[in-house]
């Protein structure tokens, strides 16, 4: 009893490290775009993929990542964002995707630092953050404490 | 509940201040831009405008108007070169 429950700690530990990381991500994505938003305009502009909708995009997903690394500061929140993270990482990398097969001379509308990376590395980079959020659900799933169940009246019927 | 969230406002804090740190105002390696009626217009290249400190400056079609321009999408930013008029037609 004593071990499940060790391992128990190590795996909301473990949740709550991946929850950090990703507060961590998204705001400096989120807060790196916002600082430089006309050039995170205009390179979506540029994108024959997604600059139809235009100005959607560029305040939509600082505001969608900032939401999403709220979510993160509440421990019964946690799951949810994990699964919002799961399918944002989806779509970037969907994107990324696309933009590899159809476009590759597009500037990457991305933040801070992450803007040096190549089309290919960045889908990489996505790729490991999207299995981190999997990792998430799945040790938070497992982390799920047992409903408390009464066997008194049953030892009491044995015992008889 | 204080201790709840002082972790990941901590979070919330250190990329805040990475997202500061990693701000590149130098300019847009990939092009050059020039303002047009108020708004940013991407080049398409970077153009290069020599050394000196001249403002640079493009003409895009005949007879056209002249535009300054600039390294990113940032007024202050104002690419510098040798004062040729680069002709973009």
């Amino acid at each position: 009893m004593m071990a499940l429950k060790f391992r128990t700690t190590e795996k909301n530990l473990m949740v709550e490290i991946i929850s950090y990381l990703f507060i961590v991500l998204f705001v400096y994505a989120a807060v790196s775009k916002l600082l430089d938003f006309e050039q995170f305009r205009v390179q979506v502009g540029q994108s024959p993929l997604i600059n139809t909708l235009g100005d959607y995009v560029a305040w939509g997903v600082p505001v969608v990542e900032i939401s999403i690394s709220l979510l993160f500061f509440f421990s019964k929140l946690r799951l949810i964002g994990l699964w919002a993270s799961f399918f944002l990482m989806s779509i970037f990398s969907a994107y990324i995707i696309l933009v590899l097969n159809f476009a590759d001379a597009i500037p990457c509308s991305c933040g801070g630092v992450i803007a040096s990376l190549s089309w290919k590395e960045h889908l990489v980079f996505n790729i490991g953050w999207l299995l981190l959020a999997l990792l998430g659900i799945f040790l938070s799933h497992k982390t799920k404490e047992p409903k408390n169940i009464d066997t008194r009246p049953f030892l009491i019927q044995k015992m008889k | 509940m204080k201790t709840k969230f002082l972790l990941p406002v901590l979070a919330m804090i250190f990329a805040i201040g990475m997202s500061f740190t990693s701000l590149d105002s130098a300019g847009d390696p990939n092009q050059d831009y020039i303002l047009q009626d108020g708004v940013f217009m991407p080049l398409g290249e970077e153009l290069n405008c020599g050394n000196g400190s001249i403002v640079c400056r493009v003409q895009l079609e005949p007879n056209g108007q002249i535009y300054e321009v600039y390294d990113s999408v940032n007024p202050s930013v104002l690419k510098k070169g040798n004062g040729d008029i680069k002709k973009l037609y």
